[in-house]
């Protein structure tokens, strides 16, 4: 069993499976040895959400491990088929859902992170930039030149 | 944090770059990537990249490639660092309408720093932008050009020199030549030496006039096997191996070529408009004059070639096609290659080396022989090794060491202990999952004697007849069938067996690609009721197709994306008018018989009004009329290529020029116009 301690200062015991399926964890604990007990710190993950997370890692620990990323994929990635259980799973508010991924991000869990960002891409499908930024709740910080010149120059790749 | 949620403008935390990127990675299309970089600055960081990673243009599209980067100063950033992978495809063939110029390509290219694919389909590159490319993108590590005649467009030994000497991680070339003058042993040495036991592909075929057409989005092809570092989103065309690639549709690219010529009756038309008389030479076995034939000559090139061959044993894709030195290239790789997933050879006659370059290659899945004589064996013989059941047979009785295992460890780091080892690996999740992967890949490899045969592409005027029925007795999970009469041959009208066809359309149901001559109704419906998953069709020439084939077609085969109905000029709007509307979302290219003149406005309001994925449209009518093409194209968003179609079927006389039914150049550049995305508009007459 490996217990870990979120940022809020809540404690965790999990199987060391379950736990492993991070890999940030799982480089720790092997620099840590074997037998350490003390907790392992995730000063980057509030308790509700590590609570998500291992949620969903208990769920997935018996996967097989995910084939290796080819970063140099472009666009091509399917958000598409996402299994019913992971689908309830992430059926969050968009602030969880950001935080799920931020930590899926930092404890390094393909598995959960490209969940997330499923998601997240299948939220922006479909919508105009106007519709995006309220979605999100983002803030146009662009200057109206800036702006015309990026889809100027960026608008010959659109289909290319 | 979650809590915030109820407040009246809640502070989302927001997604750093990174994240951003693995988001937008996920969307379908480079229109909704660059929607998003409209959205802030945080997000524009994220997206641009992403837009410019993989470029796929069109000779067409040149001018406002070049264009954009005429100042790059004055760019907001200098996009070309962002390009990893640049492909330009020919929008028409260099035989038809000379080769294509791309201008400023040496200092376009140059900027291009992180650069690691480089595709061009036209002889656009020479010797010296061949330096200047070779020491600006030191990380090339694919490439793929056609050596021309005219100077601008012409690689030579220099040119191969200075790409061997100064990539260093390349890892895929693939040359094709107009002229077998172009390339002798010396570039070919270069590259053996610079590049020994790094190469995965190799490609040395001299092109005739049908088969840069013909081969066009193979190119991209080379790249799709996995090893490459970068992978493109599949072509759609492409001789497909994997059949997971289904979600790059929307990314694919368009061979151009493939929809601007009319189908069949159309691409072999006319002559070219400049004669190259070393290319035409290079078409058939015949080669160039005679300095370029002596004895020396070929006894150097075949030394330098068998050297390259045997100093790459990691070869998985192998393209020879040569007037020359065949012979002793085919038996080195008969000799060293164990790995070869792809092979596609023309011009030669060395059936027993060929026999063992398939014997010894287990994972060879996508086979393509064009005009090769196996006078000592039957093609059945040559390709019995790869029958779809022999995998099954074979495993059954070798043990899982089996003698083949100590030859095709040669390369890497395979031992007998393999399978054991990859065994435990996949229980014990320990082990990485590159290592997990790469165990499974070597017990593939030393278990299975033979990968089934998923691919087979095969040209040649005597053959056909033999090869249906080879098919049909051999192979059972092709996903890709292409056989073609001929290359050389303008059009050969040999009759094909309905039931021989009805076998292969049973004995291979998964079939997607299929290009074969069906010149019946009875044959296309055999297909369309066995191969529910088609999505390329092509019956080449097709003229005895009728509506009722086609109504066939469209009840049984949803997925077709990719249409060529050939010259099928009794279809009409009975048949294409439900097509249109069954197939309409998913189909991207569709050829219209040539010459059909059933087919009316009705037929082409229709595919406007439900096609809008399409992007290639060949052959419309221009009897329908300007105003009416004027109306109905430009609403079809997305087409790139489009032609028109003149003759009326039974050429009487010469009515379509004298009743003004073709266009003028005027109202062609009025619809170019009219079409934001159309690239490309022909006329075929």
């Amino acid at each position: 069993m490996v217990k870990l301690s979120s940022s809020d200062g809540r404690e965790f015991v999990v199987a060391k499976e379950v736990a492993c399926q991070s890999v940030l964890i799982k480089n720790m604990l092997e620099d840590l040895g074997e037998d350490s007990d003390a907790p392992i710190p995730l000063p980057n993950v509030s308790g509700p959400v590590l609570e998500k997370v291992i949620e969903y890692a208990t769920h997935h620990k018996d996967d097989a491990p995910p084939p290796p990323e080819d970063d140099s994929k472009n666009i091509t990635k399917s958000s598409e088929d996402i299994e019913e259980w992971d689908k309830e799973f992430i059926n969050v508010d968009q602030g969880t859902l950001f935080e799920i991924i931020l930590a899926a991000n930092y404890l390094d869990m393909k598995g959960l992170l490209d969940l997330g960002c499923k998601t997240v891409a299948n939220m922006i499908k479909g919508k105009t930039v106007e519709e995006i930024r309220k979605t999100f709740n983002i803030v146009n910080d662009f200057t109206p030149e800036e702006e015309e010149q990026i889809r100027k120059e960026n608008e010959w790749c659109e289909d290319r | 944090m979650a809590a915030t949620a109820d407040m009246p403008r809640p502070l989302a935390p927001t997604l750093p770059v990174e994240v951003v990127v693995q988001v937008l990675r996920r969307m379908d299309s480079k229109r909704e990537v660059f929607g998003a970089a409209l959205v802030c600055r945080q997000w524009a960081r994220a997206a641009v990249p992403l837009l410019w990673q993989r470029i796929e243009c069109y000779t067409d599209d040149w001018d406002s490639f070049k264009g954009l980067f005429l100042r790059p100063r004055r760019l907001r950033q200098d996009y070309r660092r962002d390009i990893l992978a640049l492909t330009v495809t020919a929008s028409s063939s260099p035989w038809v309408d000379g080769e294509h110029r791309l201008p400023n390509v040496r200092t376009l290219v140059a900027g291009c720093t992180s650069l690691l694919e480089l595709h061009i389909t036209t002889p656009s590159l020479n010797d010296d932008d061949m330096w200047v490319l070779s020491t600006s993108c030191p990380h090339l590590q694919a490439i793929s050009f056609v050596s021309g005649v005219s100077p601008f467009g012409r690689v030579t030994d220099e040119g191969l020199v200075a790409l061997a000497r100064n990539c260093r991680g390349l890892r895929r070339v693939g040359i094709r030549c107009m002229s077998a003058a172009a390339v002798s042993d010396r570039g070919i040495a270069a590259l053996a030496e610079q590049a020994r036991g790094r190469l995965l592909l190799f490609g040395l075929e001299l092109c005739g006039p049908r088969t840069p057409l013909l081969h066009a989005e193979a190119a991209h092809a080379h790249a799709a096997v996995p090893l490459s570092a970068v992978t493109p989103g599949l072509p759609m065309h492409a001789q497909i191996q994997s059949v997971t690639a289904i979600g790059a549709a929307s990314v694919a690219p368009v061979p151009i070529t493939a929809v601007a010529a009319a189908p069949s009756a159309a691409p072999r038309f006319g002559p070219p408009h400049r004669p190259h008389p070393l290319a035409s030479a290079g078409a058939s076995s015949a080669a160039g004059p005679p300095e370029f034939n002596s004895a020396d000559r070929v006894r150097r090139l075949r030394e330098a070639l068998v050297r390259l061959i045997s100093g790459n044993p990691d070869l998985d894709t192998l393209l020879l096609d040569w007037p020359d030195a065949m012979d002793d290239a085919l038996a080195a790789a008969a000799a060293s290659l164990r790995g070869l997933r792809r092979l596609r050879v023309g011009n030669t006659q060395a059936g027993a080396s060929l026999a063992r370059i398939i014997e010894r290659n287990p994972r060879l899945d996508n086979v393509a022989m064009f005009e090769i004589g196996t006078k000592e064996m039957t093609l059945r013989t040559l390709l019995e090794p790869l029958r779809s059941d022999s995998a099954a047979a074979a495993a059954a009785v070798l043990p899982p060491a089996a003698p083949i295992a100590s030859v095709s460890a040669g390369s890497s780091t395979p031992s007998a202990a393999a399978p054991e080892a990859a065994a435990t690996n996949n229980t014990a999740s320990s082990s990485s999952a590159s290592d997990a992967a790469l165990a499974h890949e070597q017990v593939m490899q030393l278990a299975a004697p033979h990968e089934p045969l998923r691919a087979l592409d095969l040209d040649g005027i005597g053959f056909l007849g033999e090869l249906i029925a080879t098919t049909s007795s051999l192979f059972t999970n092709l996903t890709t069938l292409k056989l073609s009469p001929s290359r050389r041959a303008a059009s050969i009208h040999r009759t094909l067996d309905d039931a021989q066809l009805a076998r292969v359309a049973s004995a291979c149901p998964g079939l997607e690609v299929l290009h074969v001559p069906l010149l019946a109704d009875a044959q296309l419906e055999a297909f369309a009721a066995a191969c529910p998953r088609l999505r390329d069709l092509d019956v080449i020439d097709g003229y005895r197709i009728t509506d009722r084939g086609v109504l066939a077609l469209a009840r049984s085969c949803p997925s077709v994306a990719w249409l060529a109905l050939g010259s099928a000029w009794a279809v009409t709007d009975a048949s294409v008018v439900p097509l249109a509307r069954t197939l309409g979302p998913r189909l991207r290219k569709l050829a219209l018989p040539f010459a059909a003149t059933g087919i009316t406005e009705a037929a082409v309001a229709t595919i406007a009004q439900c096609c809008p994925m399409l992007r290639g449209l060949a052959n419309v009518p221009v009897l329908i009329g300007f105003p009416t093409l004027l109306k109905l194209l430009p609403t079809m968003e997305r087409l790139l290529v489009v032609s028109l179609c003149v003759a009326p079927p039974d050429g009487h006389g010469s009515p379509a020029v004298t009743q003004g039914l073709f266009l003028s150049p005027l109202q062609l550049e009025q619809l170019r116009r009219a079409c934001k995305r159309l690239r490309h508009l022909v006329q075929n007459a």
